[in-house]
């Protein structure tokens, strides 16, 4: 009976996460664009290391796990407070409106975000109300990836306020009224007592959105029109998909999984520790 | 204070809405309407040509396609995940944990990791181009897993003993006992399933090649896509930024409706995946 269960799950395990793994470390030992294959070992690994796509998607990649989830904490937990105070009545509706950008995020709002950062469009208008000339946002490295990172939050804080807002509700209301009683301000419970408390929230939400940020891909490709805020997702479609070099896009994959691997790991690491 | 909140909440969710705003009013302006700065913020003259443009297309068939794979999507992640959970949460056998591990290990996994040996695996499986090819991938997925198994936890186990003592068999204990209160999470299933098929741009995009087989997200974009920046669309003679804007709100439309159909059971899962 658990066997038969268990079946479906799996094969499709074996089919769709098991064989992708051993394919792509398998793939990256090749040279093939499907017409000519040869067997090349490590020579695709050692080709990376003098790759300037590949070094520059690399950079950019570490700029945006730098820069995004210490964004997103800080931006989703600021929302967090604001929406906690409210009636139940207004938490309910917040938690609709602020998941609606997340629905929209990736391709279907890159439409309008390439409106809002034209060299005729809104923000630059906005800036020429303050007398500030316009800016050409996706013509250069630091202006695509500030912007990039802005879109990306706007697309995703929604779903973690929400499960801050979870973690919030799981906190004894008792806790809150001792604190008071004792005279500390509304501020003072808020730093030095509750964001202690849901912890644990904010370490996952900094680990999805590390994730995340590795994987930006549509924004890049709707709004960027060349390298200049790739990440290594973006390169390796490019690698791969497009210029049909498929062992170097699958050696880039192995390096991906192997980095994401290892921050997902620390992140785990220092999050049970601080939770000791 | 809390008029204070509720002023600033307020003030982001009209930012927030500012660009969805746009691209629902530009999507209904010709094109000055739409290159006007200061921006219209009440259109002027309201027209359908750039829904007209889309529309005359497959749309019809791209709808479709767009049901049968979301649809599909649902369906096989509702059974892979229910009958996982079930089985992780109700039984014992060897190697369950280290079972378990594996299994979710795709969570720490990045998306392109993944595709780029899939692309070949599909093309093993002779299933390139076919909209199977976009439906099976997607179906098995780690987070549906954890919170089914969580759900399913959740259930006292003195209730599936006492049915046991009294002679019911295991297929029996299923249907009367598990299936009945399994609604929840059959909702937040199908939600997050759902809503992952309609925004799956990269793999549908490369995946679905042939016309005729391609859904909404793929088919649209492909019409109204321009990549980079464009200052000299006024040039063209067409609307390019109104077209892409009435993409936008019409590959949007169905992501919103699935989302106020069942936002509680989707809220509830995003919450769930929080709880320890």
């Amino acid at each position: 009976m658990k066997y038969l269960l268990l079946a479906p799950t799996l094969v499709f395990f074996l089919l769709f996460t098991l064989w992708p793994i051993i394919k792509v470390v398998e793939m990256s030992c090749y040279q093939t664009n499907f017409i000519v294959t040869r067997f090349v070992g490590l020579q695709n690994y050692v080709d990376l290391f003098n790759n300037e796509a590949f070094i520059q998607s690399i950079k950019n990649s570490l700029l945006y796990i730098t820069i995004l989830p210490l964004l997103n904490v800080i931006v989703s937990v600021s929302i967090t407070f604001l929406i906690a105070d409210l009636s139940k009545k207004w938490q309910d509706i917040s938690k609709i409106l602020i998941y609606i950008p997340v629905l929209g995020g990736g391709i279907i709002l890159a439409q309008v975000w390439r409106w809002v950062f034209a060299i005729d469009g809104l923000m630059n208008w906005i800036l020429s109300l303050f007398h500030i000339a316009p800016v050409y946002w996706f013509g250069n490295s630091v202006t695509s990836i500030v912007v990039i990172c802005v879109i990306v939050v706007i697309a995703s804080f929604g779903g973690y306020i929400i499960m801050l807002l979870a973690a919030l509700t799981s906190i004894d209301k008792s806790i809150y009224e001792a604190a008071k009683i004792d005279g500390a301000s509304d501020f003072q419970i808020k730093i030095k007592i509750i964001l202690p408390l849901i912890k644990s929230t904010i370490a996952l939400i900094y680990l999805l959105s590390m994730i995340a940020s590795l994987q930006i891909f549509e924004y890049i490709y709707a709004l960027v029109p060349q390298q200049y805020a790739a990440t290594i997702t973006y390169n390796i479609y490019v690698t791969g998909f497009k210029n049909s070099k498929w062992g170097l896009a699958s050696a880039q994959a192995v390096i991906l999984m192997v980095i994401t691997f290892i921050l997902s790991y620390f992140q785990r690491k220092i999050g049970n520790e601080s939770n000791k | 204070m809390k008029v204070i909140n509720k002023i600033i909440l307020v003030i982001i969710f009209i930012l927030l809405f500012i660009p969805i705003y746009f691209m629902l009013i530009g999507s209904f302006q010709d094109i000055y309407g739409v290159s006007a700065m200061p921006p219209r913020i009440i259109p002027k003259n309201i027209i359908i040509d750039n829904y007209e443009y889309i529309l005359k297309y497959n749309f019809g068939i791209w709808s479709i396609n767009t049901i049968i794979v979301t649809v599909s999507t649902i369906l096989l992640s509702i059974l892979i995940a229910t009958t996982s959970g079930y089985v992780f949460s109700v039984y014992n056998f060897r190697f369950k944990n280290i079972l378990w591990s594996l299994l979710l290990i795709q969570m720490m996994i990045p998306r392109i990791s993944m595709l780029i040996p899939l692309f070949v695996i599909i093309k093993d499986l002779k299933l390139s181009g076919s909209l199977i090819a976009t439906i099976l991938p997607n179906s098995i997925s780690p987070m549906e897993m954890y919170l089914a198994r969580n759900y399913f936890e959740s259930i006292p186990k003195s209730i599936i003993e006492s049915a046991r003592i009294d002679g019911a068999n295991e297929w029996q204990i299923l249907k009367m006992i598990i299936i009945p209160v399994s609604k929840p999470i059959i909702s937040v299933i199908a939600l997050f399933s759902g809503v992952f098929a309609l925004q799956d741009y990269i793999w549908q995009m490369l995946v679905l090649v042939d016309e005729s087989k391609q859904t909404l997200l793929v088919g649209i974009m492909k019409l109204v896509m321009r990549r980079g920046s464009d200052a000299n669309d006024a040039n063209l003679g067409v609307n390019p930024v109104g077209r892409s804007f009435a993409a936008g709100i019409l590959l949007l439309f169905p992501l919103v409706v699935l989302f106020l159909i069942g936002n509680k059971y989707f809220i509830e899962g995003l919450q769930g995946a929080v709880k320890e």
